[in-house]
């Protein structure tokens, strides 16, 4: 052995993250991927709320059922799915686009965060609801005004769920994207730094650390409610 | 009944609700639809590659050209590809992009623009040569096959094997990469310099390398090198998936024993347990770090070494194809262009192959060597990059009837395609070399799980 295994071997260089952003697209992949992500977290959000809102508290018929066929979807893999996605992708002129994405990958957070956010919901108590619709509110201000503020933590997590989700997808990015300037960040390091058979392991490495420092800082921001949040449904 | 908990006068009912629901369902998929930016705009996140390229989905016909292949080893030979693309484009007035897609990815990457019946208009299909399962969504390439023969003689049978289907052209053969003995010239020495013409050969000298620390590499797991690496062992011993008829299963044989008992001694003799958990780079890691005495891969293996590491580069020696009991073959990986049928851009397509296949020399330059042609009189030595090479030379000898495809004896059709992208001639000798299955249920896992394959492509 002519190093220590656990020291650096050779000397440190920050070449490696400056080959991502001087010869590759780096900075754009970065961009695509958090716009993608931001408007999966809105569409989820927007879908899952009163989805799961209604799933919780409505107990319309065979509102259990249909809540268990909706996180049936999640378990379905990409692989499976991608085939048939591509098409409908196609067919709605958003093949190798980041729309087509943005469009696809509610597919699988809304099931997740669905079902996440009705057993936070689950935790809401009724009396508090009841007691604002007493004082005059509708249905739809109790839940604005009383129901959501209390369930901030379960939003947030689901939020941050559906974020990363749609951060780390790899397989319909893959193949519903082939433009350079369209690529999240999973693509776009894996199409510039894996070549054949040789892996430019530095810059994949930098590129992960740089694409997972912003996520880890957004946890570190709501840890205390993210931990609430996946907690919440636990208990009733 | 009515499961209704809500009676406020106020009260939403479900019913409304649900309304709601669905109204803002069907916004939000409104919304995602119809915002702007659906295709590249300058100076956005999505804006064209640096040159101005343009979107690669075909949306007009005729002015367009939208190309797809792997991301090559050397990266300056995508530089100097890409930017031929779009001189190309310029001179002829047509708007030519290219993306790159990792070579293992790229059977996904088909299969969604098959399904799809949109995506690019010219594809490349890398190692895993799915000219049969597409044969009907190609285009006749056959008129610039001929182009290429009248000024290069034929194409060697390997490239016709991959691109000549059912009579006629579906793919246009662009190179190959040789896959040859990489051997650690210092390291043998150090046991007597022992004969490397066979791969018993080489199971007796690494097995003494091995007890020095420096075992050789060959994966046993699902990647490409596995799959190259093994098949063509497996035909030095007479052994086969298939027979010539490219229809019945062959692993039934005593061929095909003696193979599997060759590796499992090679596996207990040569090589370490941590070969069933390697990819495609890993021998080339395992070269590189000094230990590794032998591995079977292409030159990007040694080239990675190369500036690194001179001193290692230095000591590594590529040797002739190794022999077995029934022959000397080895399996190279093919790289062939074809045009979907669904493209909108044929034309533009047609003539852009016509053009780039002047290149070939230019390719092998670029290529560092490793883009070898695949028509007949191209082989006239020296050839470029490689020839003058005291290294590499040996390089020019690997064609003609030493090279193969999988499929071999039979041709590399959609089952033996399917048996190579399952990996299961890997995962067969895997099964057998770790010691817990018998021989005879060894053969019997082969056949069940290649019959059932076969059948299927048969009815």
């Amino acid at each position: 052995v002519t190093v220590v295994p656990f020291w650096f071997g050779r000397p440190l260089t920050l070449e490696h993250f400056a080959y991502l952003f001087t010869n590759t697209r780096f900075a754009t992949w970065l961009g695509n991927t958090f716009l993608i992500s931001t408007f999966v977290v809105v569409i989820t959000l927007v879908l899952c709320i009163p989805g799961a809102y209604a799933l919780a508290r409505l107990r319309f018929r065979g509102a259990e059922n249909l809540g268990i066929g909706i996180f049936l979807t999640y378990i379905v893999p990409p692989t499976l799915l991608f085939l048939p996605m591509a098409q409908l992708v196609a067919a709605l002129g958003l093949y190798n686009s980041k729309w087509g994405l943005v469009l696809v990958y509610p597919t699988f957070t809304i099931p997740f965060c669905l079902w996440l956010l009705a057993g936070f919901f689950r935790t809401v108590p009724v009396e508090i609801e009841e007691a604002a619709l007493v004082d005059g509110c509708t249905r739809l201000q109790a839940v604005l005004r009383v129901v959501l503020p209390l369930s901030v933590a379960g939003i947030l997590t689901a939020a941050i769920f559906a974020f990363t989700l749609g951060m780390q997808e790899f397989v319909y990015a893959l193949t519903f994207v082939s433009t350079s300037g369209e690529k999240p960040v999973t693509l776009g390091v894996v199409t510039e730094l894996i070549r054949g058979d040789v892996y430019f392991w530095g810059s994949l490495m930098a590129g992960a650390l740089l694409a997972g420092v912003p996520v880890a800082v957004l946890y570190n921001f709501f840890l205390d409610h993210f931990v609430e949040g996946i907690t919440g449904g636990a208990l009733k | 009944m009515e499961h209704r908990e809500e009676t406020g006068p106020h009260a939403l009912t479900r019913r409304q609700l649900l309304r709601v629901l669905g109204a803002g369902a069907i916004a939000a998929g409104a919304l995602s639809a119809c915002l702007p930016g659906t295709q590249p705009t300058a100076g956005g996140p999505g804006a064209a590659p640096a040159g101005g390229q343009a979107p690669a989905v075909s949306t007009g016909a005729g002015n367009q050209l939208n190309i797809v292949q792997w991301s090559h080893f050397v990266p300056a030979y995508d530089k100097w590809f890409d930017q031929y693309v779009q001189d190309w484009g310029t001179k002829n007035k047509i708007q030519a992009t290219v993306d790159h897609v990792p070579n293992l990815e790229m059977p996904a990457r088909l299969a969604a623009e098959a399904a799809a019946k949109t995506g690019h208009d010219i594809i490349q299909f890398t190692g895993q040569v799915q000219t049969y399962r597409y044969e009907k969504l190609l285009v006749d390439v056959g008129d610039i096959v001929d182009a290429a023969t009248k000024k290069w003689g034929d194409p060697i049978p390997y490239a016709k094997a991959l691109g000549f289907i059912n009579n006629s052209w579906r793919a246009l053969p662009d190179h190959y990469i040789v896959i040859a003995p990489l051997v650690r010239d210092d390291l043998m020495q150090e046991i007597g310099s022992p004969k490397l013409e066979t791969w018993d050969d080489v199971r007796q000298a690494c097995a003494k390398l091995k007890a020095k620390g420096n075992a050789a590499g060959l994966a046993i797991s699902n990647c490409n090198d596995a799959n190259h690496n093994w098949r063509a062992i497996m035909w030095t011993f007479g052994a086969s998936e298939v027979k010539e008829d490219g229809q019945t299963v062959n692993v039934d044989t005593k061929e095909f024993r003696d193979f599997l008992n060759f590796a499992k001694a090679f596996y207990s003799e040569a090589i370490t347990p941590e070969v069933f958990a390697w990819d495609d780079a890993s021998d080339n890691r395992w070269l590189g770090s000094g230990q590794g005495g032998f591995i079977h891969d292409a030159i990007s293996s040694l080239r990675s070494i190369e500036q690194p590491n001179k001193d290692l580069f230095d000591k590594i020696s590529i040797r002739p194809p190794l022999k077995g009991p029934a022959g000397q073959l080895t399996m190279p990986d093919a790289n062939l262009y074809a045009i979907w049928d669904f493209a909108k851009n044929k034309e533009p397509a047609k003539q852009f192959l016509r053009d780039f296949m002047e290149n070939w020399k230019e390719s092998m330059v670029q290529s560092t060597g490793y883009d070898m042609p695949f028509y007949k009189n191209l082989f006239q030595k020296p050839m470029p990059v490689i020839g003058d090479s005291p290294k590499l030379q040996i390089l020019q000898d690997f064609t003609g009837d030493l090279i193969h495809t999988f499929g071999n004896p039979g041709p590399p059709n959609a089952p033996a395609q399917e048996v190579l992208a399952a990996f299961h001639i890997p995962q067969i000798i895997g099964i057998y070399v770790r010691g817990n299955t018998s021989l005879e249920d060894t053969v019997k896992e082969a056949q069940s799980r290649l019959q059932p394959i076969y059948d299927k492509y048969k009815a």
